[in-house]
């Protein structure tokens, strides 16, 4: 009787764990990497109204990037803050569905709520994130769901972190 | 079948002949507004004359140099064949395609496309090839030039791609069934609004810095081509440096590096901006991507110094024939300039 007792208690946990794996973001897989700034948290794929709203206090500098063929619909537009980059993409100034594609992280000012930043040796985000998806002489790539958290490396060292959208 | 039966089929196949051509005339974008780049790769026939220089690229070139500063200030004659996102496949293309036409005795040729070893976007190709007259050098650039999604048959038959734009019909489609009007100067799109640039801001990360191997490859054939000809080639980098379109120094370094293992001259005119006399709060139409009129004058002139001093090309200034063609040319680029179309 005990024996079964803890068998349905076992049982009961892991369709406890299971359950709360399905809060998470993307169907069951990790939660997406993301990147905190003065208390906004931004991910890719992120409407970007509300954070750059958030972030107003900042005053974030932007520029839009044109397209060389008139005609074409939709527009690139990076916001510049304090040590990173918002690129995000519109149909027009004003489009409500504004999306952050890219979160550029470009001092060692800042840096990921793991604690990593420019300048950190590749190990150390080996060491904190554990085996990448992808490695190459050039980059640490960490794949979650639809977005991508990327580590650009030169000599070994981080030069450039990045949080990408998947296509 | 009777004779008379014969005759009635070959006037019905005769009949949807011409309807279809007719069709594919009226429903074939004309660029005659709007994205005019489309219009710049058939125009280059029209213009009859040739060539000291011919330019080759992207954006870059036709925003950037204009031929009438060339020929009023150093009396060299040239054309820019440039179309949005030219790549480098394209560039060997349209020069193999050139050649037949006439022998520069320089072929510029701007490095930016360097970056993309694949097609893009069907925008792209659809600009620069649909507009290529009928030869085996445009179905090589077709095959060479498709995205998945298109085929080469609606390269040959445009109808096959534009007949669902019945329903977008305008005026202008009537209007230039048969005839285009110029777009450009001598391939020179001209822009005179001026957006100031108000931030330095780097390109996006790189996951491999390694320019493509494909793209060494046509640059391979567009120096052999040149080097049979006895065209001197010259490799240049605008001196626009866009987040959006970023020129990396790991870029310069291979750029560098092959101009000096095959003997080219290479400028990268992006340091030299300062040299130039270049203004980014005036001399930008869009904040720093492109070149305005003021800023492409700037640069033309330096550049023509260049044309001039290092590479001996002479001033035709005194021929009359010549001074006759290019005086209308600069009268409608100054008309343009001054009546502000941008």
């Amino acid at each position: 009787m005990k024996k079964f007792a803890a068998l349905l208690l076992t049982v009961a946990a892991l369709m406890g764990f299971s359950s709360c794996g399905e809060d998470n973001p993307g169907n069951g897989e990790a939660a997406a990497y993301s990147f905190s700034f003065d208390g906004v948290e931004m991910r890719p794929g992120d409407k970007a109204a509300p954070v750059l709203e958030a972030l107003a206090g900042h005053s974030p500098q932007s520029s839009v990037k044109a397209s060389c063929l008139s005609g074409l619909s939709g527009e690139d537009v990076t916001y510049v803050l304090p040590g990173f980059r918002i690129q995000t993409f519109r149909q027009q100034e004003g489009d409500a569905d504004e999306q952050i594609r890219l979160i550029i992280l470009s001092d060692d000012s800042v840096a990921t709520p793991e604690g990593v930043a420019i300048g950190a040796e590749a190990q150390a985000v080996k060491d904190t994130y554990g085996a990448p998806s992808e490695e190459t002489e050039f980059r640490l790539a960490y794949t979650r769901g639809s977005m991508r958290l990327v580590f650009g490396l030169r000599e070994g060292k981080v030069t450039n972190i990045s949080y990408e959208v998947l296509e | 079948m009777k004779r008379k039966q014969w005759i009635a089929c070959l006037c019905i196949l005769l009949c949807g002949g011409v309807l279809l051509w007719f069709a594919q005339l009226l429903l074939v974008p004309k660029y005659m507004s709007g994205n005019r780049e489309g219009a710049m790769t058939a125009e280059y026939y029209g213009d009859g004359s040739t060539h000291d220089v011919l330019f080759l690229g992207d954006c870059e070139v036709y925003e950037c140099y204009t031929p009438p500063t060339l020929w009023a200030e150093y009396g060299i004659t040239s054309y820019i064949r440039g179309t949005p996102q030219q790549l480098v496949w394209h560039s060997y293309y349209l020069l193999e395609e050139t050649l037949r036409y006439e022998t520069p005795r320089a072929v510029v040729f701007n490095v930016y496309a360097m970056r993309y070893g694949e097609p893009q976007n069907e925008a792209y190709n659809r600009v620069l090839l649909d507009g290529m007259r009928f030869s085996d050098v445009k179905l090589r650039a077709v095959l060479a030039s498709m995205t998945e999604e298109e085929s080469l048959a609606s390269y040959l038959f445009p109808l096959l791609r534009y007949h669902s734009r019945w329903s977008e019909l305008e005026a202008a489609d009537l209007q230039y069934l048969f005839h285009r009007d110029s777009v450009t100067h001598n391939g020179y799109l001209m822009q005179t609004a001026v957006v100031p640039k108000e931030l330095d801001i780097e390109g996006e990360p790189l996951s491999d810095p390694t320019l493509p191997e494909i793209c060494f490859a046509y640059l391979d054939r567009m120096r052999e081509l040149c080097e049979e000809k006895g065209i001197q080639l010259i490799l240049v980098k605008a001196p626009t440096n866009f987040w959006g379109y970023y020129w990396y120094d790991e870029w310069e370094e291979q750029m560098v590096s092959y101009a000096g293992e095959h003997g080219l001259p290479y400028y990268n005119f992006i340091p030299l901006a300062d040299e130039i006399g270049l203004d980014w709060s005036t001399d930008t139409y869009d904040g720093g991507a492109h070149l305005n009129v003021s800023g492409a004058e700037k640069l033309t002139s330096y550049f023509g110094a260049i044309l001039r001093e290092t590479f001996g090309l002479e001033d035709h200034r005194a021929d009359a024939e010549l001074s006759a063609l290019w005086q209308e040319k600069c009268n409608a680029y100054e008309a343009e300039k001054n009546g502000g179309t941008s």
